[in-house]
């Protein structure tokens, strides 16, 4: 049956498109956007130069975010209010086609971990993590759960939270790998939601939007971790 | 040329590659936008935006997985996006798709069915809203699996199963005793 329904589908659609051939449009498209990639520097030298002052305005940037990351612990009410002076100051640092994400801290209770991050890229593009999962040493992927962050153009702070009730209780490390990866669009238009891979979402999780898939995508980045349980320290 | 040839070449910066997928999927890709859109300026503009989009992102693109699926997922959503744009969607974007499609009566798989005529197609899918039609279109124009449903529409994976299957039974109901038997195999 879903044959047919495929076959009729498809003869309407193919009566009312005919036969058109994209491809001379796209062509012309595509030499249009080669040309507008002309002032990027065409040596070895430009190019040194260029990510030089990428990494000094991006570091200023980071710095400037790391606070802003754990005065978001704060902004949900069902995390622990402790979360923020209890977390472990990571700070690992990743750069990617320009764009730097740094995984500033990580908190761990019997409950949710929670994952404070910023990025950072040039421009005026409002940025936010897509597709994180947490994965445990044996590569279990941890529920995602929710999300808070501020951003502003070019920069942004976020708290990522992963169901961490599957865990058994443990003491010692535990070593985690983070995944994610950053969407920038432009300010204005709809920030892309933190949305996680499927399989990695909690059965409770909330619907996410649609991704709006013109956006820029950087990623992905990965992080390896170990952060000591029970007792959290600074 | 196959499609991975095609895609290695594309990540390389080599146009060649381009016009190879180009060639070999934008029938497809017309007819899925044109089928969530219903316009065919519209679709034409969505098919040339989905190739531009896969041309931007094919850094990221595996090329050990399949390039159509990917590539007409794009595309579905590339279509979404015009309509909302147009302002023909933007009622429905920010609800749960599949939380939108409570047992429909007549069922839109049995009013294409019952189309006799290419127009009547079209009706039965206008008379969805673009959403539901994306839906329709990547269930059973673009064949979708579940994960892939609820990755294009944004709702989680269990949504989607609970409602296709609500909806097949729904379908088994209404359907004649022939359909129905096609429907279980």
């Amino acid at each position: 049956m879903n044959d047919r329904i495929r076959q009729k589908m498809d003869e309407a659609a193919a009566q009312a498109l005919g036969t058109p051939d994209l491809w001379p449009a796209l062509e012309r498209r595509v030499a249009r956007g080669s040309r507008r990639a002309r002032w990027l520097p065409a040596t070895r030298l430009g190019w040194a130069a260029l990510t030089a002052i990428a990494v000094v305005l991006l570091g200023s940037v980071a710095y400037a975010a790391a606070p802003l990351v754990a005065d978001i612990y704060r902004i949900n009410p069902n995390w622990n209010p402790a979360a923020r002076d209890e977390s472990h100051l990571v700070h690992l640092t990743q750069t990617i086609d320009g764009c730097t994400v740094t995984l500033e801290r990580v908190y761990v209770d019997s409950e949710r971990i929670l994952i404070g991050i910023s990025a950072a890229a040039p421009g005026e593009m409002s940025l936010a993590p897509t597709s994180a999962v947490l994965r445990t040493e044996d590569g279990r992927a941890l529920p995602f759960v929710d999300g808070a962050g501020h951003a502003e153009p070019g920069a942004g702070a976020y708290v990522l939270a992963f169901d961490a009730t599957s865990l058994a209780e443990r003491s010692g490390l535990l070593a985690l790998d983070l995944s994610l990866s950053i969407h920038a669009v432009p300010v204005g238009e709809a920030p892309p939601p933190m949305a996680p891979p499927a399989e990695a979402l909690a059965e409770s999780a909330v619907a996410v939007a649609l991704e709006p898939l013109d956006a820029t995508l950087f990623g992905p980045y990965r992080f390896a971790v170990r952060v000591p349980t029970g007792s959290a320290s600074q | 040329m196959d499609d991975s040839q095609a895609v290695a070449l594309l990540k390389e910066g080599d146009t060649a590659g381009l016009e190879a997928l180009v060639r070999r999927y934008q029938e497809r890709a017309l007819r899925t936008a044109y089928l969530i859109c219903l316009d065919t300026d519209m679709a034409q503009d969505v098919a040339q935006d989905a190739f531009l989009c896969a041309l931007r992102h094919i850094a990221q693109f595996d090329i050990e997985r399949p390039f159509a699926p990917w590539f007409l997922r794009i595309v579905a959503n590339q279509a979404l996006m015009a309509l909302r744009k147009g302002g023909r969607g933007r009622t429905l974007l920010d609800e749960t798709l599949l939380e939108r499609v409570p047992d429909p009566s007549p069922p839109i798989e049995l009013a294409i069915l019952r189309s006799e005529t290419h127009a009547a197609v079209r009706e039965a899918l206008a008379a969805l809203g673009p959403l539901q039609r994306a839906a329709v279109v990547g269930r059973y124009y673009l064949g979708l699996t579940e994960r892939e449903m609820s990755e294009l529409l944004g709702c989680p994976r269990g949504t989607v199963k609970r409602r296709l299957h609500d909806a097949r039974q729904s379908l088994r109901r209404l359907l004649p005793d022939w359909i129905a038997s096609l429907t279980r195999s």
